[in-house]
């Protein structure tokens, strides 16, 4: 090959100059090693490719970056229409109660025993046989008082204070002693009373004064107690509320409904109307009117539909935003057709309706503050007893898996992530990790080779037995082992990625030092070392400054291969995730994914594949420019 | 020759002792392994009365982990000189027993795919050096060098890409099919080989890169050398110069490499039977080191330490074997 540059440069020479001496020292065109080194290198097809391949891939990944608008851990959120639950609904069949707004507080809580069995007393009303049990029935309540509850109609009863009331507890041992215990508000009925409830303890009853009184037992522990009713005529006012029944009335809103869901005082004054047969009437001098309309009764306010009747209760799933009478009508309906239909668990039946437009769990309102309403389609999904209204609604959400767009050229990831970008900042620290390891390898291995193959000796003796050593130790398997630790640990990403270039440089560094070693030895004895000996130099400079450029050129080739089977364990290893963590980007651990789901192999390939094909062109492209060094520095080595 | 034989494996042995003294260190001293896992995981469980550090001593010393490095190491060493390398604790059974299940699948996949690399690369090996600079040089070079470049899991993804998920030819993984069970003997023989084809594939693409490499270049040196110029001028037929003359030559450093890694057969092939699902010793040590199970870990590194100081030992010998020039000492 040298032969042939310089016949090249035979015949160029001697039409510029043709008188020229045979010892003409510029006869011959002397090139410096390094741009013959060059000169070499540069007509090698396929380390030029190698070359050309590197730089494109250091732009991209290095200078790519800087023009490109997104960063590797930038995640992308954006609307997306997501099913989600709008509203439930449910056929109620329990009586509910609206207390009467009189009623103070202290009265409920002491009515809350009562409240408890008025559902199971209304179900006795209606499976008795007695006439009057079915119209009005009395409830004992936990005090000892007695109420009553009254049918009204079939859909409402009313609860009273009962006129029959507790007058004196008649205690068991009492009974003997006749000695009565008086409740407050009745006056002393005295001795005689009591002798009169003690002759009529058996009976049940007994008369004093014209009077009749009941006794009840009433065991409370072990201890027999009686108690001694008596009807006393006026009562104490009736104090009332409204239950409601399977077909009767539940109120219904508009959009505002919500400060009225709360106020049952509403509900208490408007179906006391209602069940009056009221057309109108006035709330908080607000002016409502009643119709029915097939058997629905609507209560309307200033012309418009405000609320409506019906066993039917729905309410919105979050509860926060409000139902609006057109959606709850359709749904009932809807409901209606469901139950006519006899359809099962999981039936699904749309239907449109208005309804506010929702768009991120949030009502969207125009610029005076009304809620726009749009024609919304749902579908009602029947769960058991329940009713639930799917609809899509406008979330804002990470955008993962997106395909590629003009916006995200390659897609989105996972994480919502841009794709492109990863693959960059992956490149940047793919590129990265090679050079610090190869670098970490080339300095513990110069040196440790260094001083072994200069000293020889017990030295050398020591270092390559070291070199033995490392080069016993299966190094995937301790890379696997040290990954799973730094997982177990829960390492910071950036922490992990210094600690496995560490690892890797120190465990590929025996290979350099052989090498370097070997290469001293040989130096060592040329006469070029016995010169720089008789010199009178120090050994650290006759080491590193004769000794190491001379090894040189082997060293940048073993850096360049070294450099690819670095990317390539680097990749592997995150690959299997134990590498370099999310969300630091490298080319192995965004192919890390195929590995969690089956799917995702085919699915996202138009991710994976070009990933890896960079991994192997960059190993490829160094291992040329190896290959293309190797041969450049030293043609009788030509592979 | 026994003399070196004996010299050498004096010296890998203390090698192996050294190079397994670094490697208990490590494991032991790794914190957060299976035992301190286990032991939360204990911990949590209602009805526990023992607090955690309690169980995590506990279970140290039943499982011989409370000694000091030096002790544990020499006690660890005591036992596995007597073939006792302990029970297996992510796998439940002796290491021994586990390794005797599964060490053969790896062999086999190993040896399938080893047969096919040396059968592909040698002869196109030879081949490229013989045709040099040629279409056929560059195009075996690339691909060698393709082969070389190419990660095992890439490669091994992308097969699985075509031919199981596009083409559905073989399964994604694994070494049974689905109807495994009912098939008689020889249909599961069948079946298991079905399953071995994309991981001996995957194993000889990679491997046959730096063979194929390696061929070439020792080819090519062997081409040049005087003999062979002695032979055209003796005006042999270029058959036989390759063929016979270069050929046996081009096998000295061939042989070296190849004796040398066949130790390495029994090694198993971590990545590839990792992805592929075959329960080899590379898959099975792969999740024993990612779990913490020290006695596996603990033996599998031992097992390929020895294949390793074995694969050299081997070539250094077969070297002196195959050349008469070298001679040992």
């Amino acid at each position: 090959m040298s032969n042939k540059i310089q016949d090249e440069n035979l015949n160029e020479k001697p039409n510029q100059e043709p008188k020229m001496a045979l010892d003409d020292a510029a006869r011959v065109k002397v090139l410096s090693p390094s741009r013959l080194v060059f000169k070499r290198f540069i007509r090698n097809k396929l380390a030029i490719f190698g070359t050309c391949v590197l730089v494109i891939l250091f732009l991209f990944c290095f200078v790519g970056p800087i023009f490109y608008p997104y960063s590797q851990d930038e995640t992308f959120y954006g609307y997306k229409y997501q099913n989600s639950k709008y509203a439930v609904g449910q056929i109620r069949e329990e009586f509910i109660n609206y207390w009467n707004p009189e009623i103070d507080q202290d009265t409920k809580k002491s009515l809350s025993f009562v409240e408890r069995n008025v559902n199971s007393t209304i179900k006795t009303m209606l499976e008795s046989e007695n006439e009057a049990d079915k119209s009005s029935y009395n409830i004992a309540s936990d005090d000892g008082s007695y109420y009553t509850l009254v049918k009204l109609t079939d859909d409402a009863y009313a609860l009273k204070d009962s006129t029959y009331v507790v007058i004196a507890d008649f205690s068991g041992n009492a009974i003997v002693g006749g000695k009565a215990t008086f409740r407050e508000g009745f006056e002393d009925l005295g001795e005689e009373f009591a002798a009169a409830a003690a002759a009529g303890i058996k009976s049940g009853s007994f008369e004093f004064n014209g009077k009749k009184y009941d006794i009840v037992k009433d065991k409370k522990g072990s201890k027999l107690d009686y108690d001694i009713y008596c009807d006393i005529g006026e009562g104490r006012e009736a104090k009332y509320y409204f239950v409601s029944t399977v077909n009767a009335p539940t109120f219904y809103k508009t959009a505002d409904f919500d400060t009225y869901n709360k106020d049952s005082e509403f509900k208490y004054v408007a179906y006391s109307k209602v069940f009056t047969g009221a057309t109108e009437f006035t709330y908080k001098n607000e002016a409502f009117g009643v119709r029915n309309d097939e058997g629905t009764v609507i209560i309307t306010k200033g012309g418009s539909d405000f609320a409506f009747l019906s066993p039917f209760v729905a309410s919105s799933y979050d509860t926060k935003t409000a139902l609006n009478i057109e959606f709850v009508l359709e749904f009932e309906q809807t409901v209606m057709k469901m139950i006519e239909n006899a359809s099962g668990v999981g039936a699904e039946t749309p239907f449109t309706a208005i309804a506010p437009v929702i768009i991120e769990d949030k009502v969207q309102k125009d610029e005076n503050g009304n809620v726009v309403m749009d024609n919304v389609s749902f579908k009602v999904i029947r769960e058991q007893n329940d009713f639930t209204v799917w609809s899509d609604q406008a979330k804002y959400l990470i955008r993962i898996y997106e395909d590629p767009s003009s916006e995200h050229i390659l897609g989105t990831d996972a994480n919502g992530m841009d794709v492109l970008a990863r693959i960059m900042y992956g490149g940047r620290i793919s590129l990265l990790v090679g050079f610090v390891v190869v670098i970490i390898e080339m300095f513990i291995g110069v040196i440790m080779g260094g001083i072994a193959g200069y000293f020889g000796g017990m030295v050398d003796n020591l270092i390559m037995r070291l070199v033995d050593i490392f080069y016993c130790i299966p190094s995937m398997p301790i890379l696997i082992i040290t990954g799973a630790l730094f997982d177990s640990l829960e390492m910071d990403y950036k922490t992990r990625l210094i600690w496995m270039m560490a690892i890797l440089g120190f465990l590929g560094w025996a290979g350099v030092a052989r090498m370097v070693r070997g290469q001293i030895l040989s130096l060592r004895e040329q006469e070029f070392m016995v010169a720089a000996e008789a010199s009178g130099l120090s050994t650290s400079r006759r080491i590193f400054r004769h000794l190491v450029p001379n090894v040189m050129p082997q060293l940048i080739v073993q850096a360049t291969m070294g450099l690819g089977s670095v990317i390539i364990t680097e990749s592997t290893l995150s690959f299997l995730g134990l590498g370099v963590k999310h969300p630091m980007a490298t080319w192995g651990n965004m192919m890390n994914n195929i590995t969690q789901k089956v799917e995702y192999l085919q699915a996202y390939a138009y991710i994976w594949v070009p990933i890896g094909c960079l991994i192997c062109l960059a190993v490829i492209a160094f291992n040329f420019v190896g290959d293309g060094l190797r041969d450049a520095f030293d043609p009788k080595m030509k592979r | 020759m026994l003399k070196f034989i004996i010299k050498r494996l004096l010296y890998c042995t203390l090698i192996l002792f050294i190079v397994m003294f670094v490697i208990y260190t490590l494991m032991a001293s790794l914190p957060s392994g299976y035992i301190e896992k286990q032991a939360r995981a204990l911990a949590t469980q209602p009805g526990m009365t023992k607090s955690y550090e309690q169980l995590v001593s506990e279970m140290e010393a039943n499982l011989g982990m409370d000694k000091d490095i030096v002790t544990g190491y020499v006690t660890w060493l005591g036992n596995a000189v007597q073939g006792e390398f302990g029970d297996s604790w992510s796998w439940t059974v002796p290491v021994v027993d586990k390794f005797q299940d599964v060490i053969w699948y790896s062999f086999v996949l190993s040896v399938i795919a080893f047969i096919l690399e040396t059968a592909i690369a040698i002869p196109l090996g030879i081949l490229a050096a013989k045709k040099q600079y040629g279409v056929a040089d560059y195009t075996i070079s690339v691909v060698a060098l393709v082969g070389i470049s190419m990660p095992t899991f890439f490669l091994a993804s992308l097969l699985k890409l075509v031919f199981a998920a596009n083409l559905n030819w073989f399964d994604i993984g694994g070494m049974q099919g689905r109807d495994y069970l009912t098939l008689d003997a020889f249909g599961q023989f069948l079946d298991t080989c079905h399953h071995m084809v994309l991981p001996v594939v995957t194993l000889t693409i990679i491997g046959i890169g730096g063979l194929m490499r390696y061929t070439r270049t020792n080819t090519l040196e062997v081409l040049n050398a005087d003999y062979i110029r002695t032979a055209r001028a003796k005006g042999l037929s270029e058959k036989r110069v390759i063929g016979y003359h270069a050929f046996r030559n081009t096998l000295i450093p061939i042989v070296t490499i190849v004796g040398g890694s066949l130790p390495g057969l029994f090694s198993g092939a971590l990545i590839t039977e990792t992805l592929f699902d075959i329960r080899g010793i590379g898959y099975i040590s792969y999740h024993s080191m990612v779990g913490g199970d020290i006695p596996f870990t603990m033996f599998y590194l031992a097992f390929s330490s020895i294949l390793i100081l074995l694969g050299t030992l081997m070539s250094d010998i077969l070297y002196a074997v195959v050349d008469p020039r070298v001679r040992l000492n």
